[in-house]
């Protein structure tokens, strides 16, 4: 088996679940269940002595340290369609280069003369893709499986080549380390934590593919925590090992490879980072050892693509590298078949754990304690009370609440009772209804949440260059129906998506307008949630 | 027009039918092939293919879902129509969606050879054991081909937050196939 298999496995899942999936939204308690994720995000201006810093860094070391033009190995032209400023206007549709990237050495170097090599190869020995149409079954031996973009035996056989041309090893047979598997994973390879102390960057592993030769990819979910600026973001973190003594077909590929930032940043141990910053958000760390090459990929840096002042500083990126451990050292992996002996003993004891009925009862508990009151002040004083609660389970801007969050009360459902509208910054983030003589959410926005004319309630995002409306009508009973979509798309352009879903139409960028305008937002005199009068 | 009113021309054998299906349905299903293929041309004969499959198949068929039955067919034409070694060579999202797989098969799960719908039983399973919501973003990041932004808007959630989504049901999945090679 595959991820391909079951990626075509999946095809014949339940009708009533592909449905769902098409028509279905989260209800107002979904995330009840504890799976959102915490984000703080805010903006902050470049601090000016990062800059000055950076410059002087720049001018001191820009000839000798490492720069992406030494490890590129190729590159193509694609096209990025047409996206929105935030303020509306166009961004026209534009074309730009994709630059791919060496991870095993710089020009001059043998991993990188085999890498190029291997991708010469590659373009010219089966362009039309009838071989690899006629090995779809082609099962590779287990010590060249890091190889995933070999299909046919022919390919193995230079693959041995640029080994032998360049006195290279291969990757050998890989092992796959499920999240938990941390402990496991560093004890086999002897590696101390990628981290060095948590004072500043905390690293949870999510998983990792590792070669009997030591290289490995390892994923984590990362929190960066600056004490200069207070400034928290959550991110995943990347870290790829590559031994030199290796051949490696890997290669980062980089959007818009043009429009990269990059600069060299010394850590305090002497170790030079080529750090790179791309324009979709993500960054790259870069350390060109002598014995190998560590590549690090901060993903999701910052998704607001046309807002730099949301996506993390240069000195941000610094912290990052320094608390980073680049001195590990794996060593090969001697038995594989124990270890993957050992990793199924994992899974068993992981099987063997049963769900405790008590611990989901808790849950519940909690849940109704937090959110169930019978008036709004009740609710006020808990959110207040209890803020990390409805950051983790309802709507991440409830972060600072009592400090930052409005409110005010109106009859948005029509029944004649004041429904309780929070948020701030002219929009909303939460409407709360008394209903059955309890507090129930109704309608959520992490982004920007607006009140129309007609009891309608707008979700706006506004991301990547694409806005996104969602309308729903609140009824008398607090549910929403009848929701229509307005939403742009770089591939499509502007899409209707009505009748609860089952409709999609491309439309006019004038028709879009035309209904986006149709839909009056209400201006809501709102006031701190300090001044609501608590019982 | 309703399904149950397209479908009746599909028993009529009423051409109109397919038009219908274009009018309601054509845009999603090319949404749908699009995001595999990543070409229009491709995407729009993954579509016609699918009307055709349809129009041979209903009758007898008569789908209780029509959506679903007619992305299941688009959806198996376009990935067959992927060019598996290009999308590699791009680094494709189709790729990294299966690779995001690859990190759920549990080692011994490997080697086991399953059948089509052996596997899509067990994938169907798995599914119902998940909330709404995980089921929800699951699938539209692996059988809809979705981004994460694309999903994040759709929910209205946050990327981070479908990414642990995704994780944690990755990791679950590992889990039930693992549970799954030991019971049979």
């Amino acid at each position: 088996m595959n991820g391909k298999e079951i990626f075509f496995g999946l095809t014949d899942v339940g009708d009533d679940l592909i449905e769902k999936a098409e028509h279905g939204q989260f209800s107002s308690d979904a995330k009840f269940s504890g799976e959102t994720n915490r984000i703080k995000r805010t903006r902050k201006p470049l601090l000016i002595a990062a800059i000055v810093a950076l410059m002087v860094l720049l001018m001191g070391c820009a000839v000798l340290l490492l720069h992406l033009e030494d490890l590129r190995v190729g590159e193509e032209t694609y096209v990025d369609g047409m996206r929105y400023a935030q303020d509306g206007s166009k961004i026209p549709e534009t074309e730009k280069v994709r630059h791919f990237i060496s991870i095993g050495g710089a020009e001059g170097s043998k991993n990188y003369q085999a890498l190029k090599e291997w991708m010469e190869f590659k373009q010219s020995y089966d362009p039309d893709g009838t071989i690899w149409k006629e090995n779809s079954g082609f099962e590779k031996p287990a010590q060249y499986n890091n190889y995933v973009d070999a299909y046919s035996q022919q390919m193995l056989d230079k693959i041995d080549e640029l080994c032998q041309k360049y006195d290279l090893k291969l990757e050998g047979a890989a092992v796959i380390f499920q999240g938990g598997d941390g402990d496991l994973f560093a004890q086999v390879l002897g590696i101390d934590s990628v981290v060095n102390g948590e004072q500043y960057l905390q690293a949870e592993f999510g998983g990792a593919r590792a070669a009997e030769s030591g290289n490995f990819n390892a994923a984590y979910q990362a929190t960066l925590k600056n004490p200069e600026t207070q400034q928290e973001y959550t991110f995943t973190l990347i870290y790829d090992y590559r031994s030199k003594d290796c051949f490696s077909s890997g290669y980062l590929m980089i959007e818009d490879g043009e429009n990269v930032e990059q600069w060299n940043h010394k850590l305090p141990d002497g170790t030079d980072v080529l750090i790179a910053s791309d324009k979709g958000g993500d960054a790259y760390l870069l350390i060109d050892r002598e014995d190998a090459f560590i590549d690090i990929t901060i993903r999701n840096v910052g998704w607001n693509w046309d807002s730099p002042g949301d996506v993390m500083s240069h000195a941000d990126m610094e912290l990052i590298a320094e608390s980073l451990n680049f001195s590990l050292k794996p060593r090969q992996i001697e038995n594989i078949t124990q270890l993957q002996q050992s990793i199924e003993e994992r899974y068993q004891a992981i099987q063997d754990a049963t769900e405790d009925p008590e611990e989901a009862a808790q849950r519940r508990r909690v849940y109704e304690e937090n959110e169930f009151h019978d008036n709004y002040g009740d609710l006020i004083c808990q959110i207040r009370d209890n803020e990390s609660y409805f950051t983790d389970h309802c709507n991440v801007a409830y972060e600072n609440f009592w400090d930052t969050m409005d409110y005010t009360l109106r009859d948005v459902t029509g029944d004649g009772e004041d429904e309780l509208i929070l948020g701030r910054d002219g929009h909303i983030h939460e409407i709360w209804t008394l209903q059955n003589g309890r507090t129930t959410r109704i309608a959520s926005s992490y982004y920007e949440g607006y009140l129309c004319e007609g009891n309608i309630f707008e979700h706006y995002v506004f991301l990547d260059g694409r806005p996104y409306h969602h309308y729903s009508h609140i009824e008398e009973d607090g549910r929403t129906h009848e929701w229509k979509d307005v939403d742009y798309d770089p591939h499509d352009g502007w899409v209707l998506i009505d009748e609860n879903g089952t409709n999609r139409t491309l439309i006019s960028e004038e028709q879009a307008m035309e209904i986006i305008n149709s839909y009056v937002r209400i201006s809501l005199e709102m006031e701190s949630v300090k001044t609501f009068p608590l019982s | 027009m309703e399904d149950s009113k397209i479908i009746d021309l599909f028993f009529a054998r009423n051409e109109d039918a397919i038009r219908h299906t274009d009018d309601t349905y054509g845009r999603r299903l090319y949404h749908l092939a699009e995001n595999i293929v990543k070409n229009g041309q491709d995407a729009e004969e993954s579509v016609s293919d699918t009307y055709m499959k349809a129009w041979d198949t209903i009758p007898p068929q008569r789908p209780r879902y029509f959506f679903a039955y007619l992305a299941k067919i688009c959806r198996n034409f376009a990935l067959k129509k992927l060019d598996w070694k290009n999308a590699e060579k791009r680094k494709a999202e189709i790729v990294s969606l299966t690779e995001e797989m690859e990190m759920c098969i549990p080692d011994k799960a490997r080697d086991r050879e399953l059948e089509g719908k052996e596997l899509s039983m067990v994938l169907d399973q798995f599914l119902r054991t998940l909330t709404p919501e995980n089921q929800m973003v699951f699938l539209r990041r692996y059988w809809y081909a979705d981004t994460i932004a694309q999903i994040a808007a759709r929910y209205g959630i946050t990327e981070s937050a479908v990414l642990m989504r995704l994780n944690r049901t990755r990791a679950k999945l590992c889990t039930y196939l693992e549970m799954e090679g030991i019971r049979v």
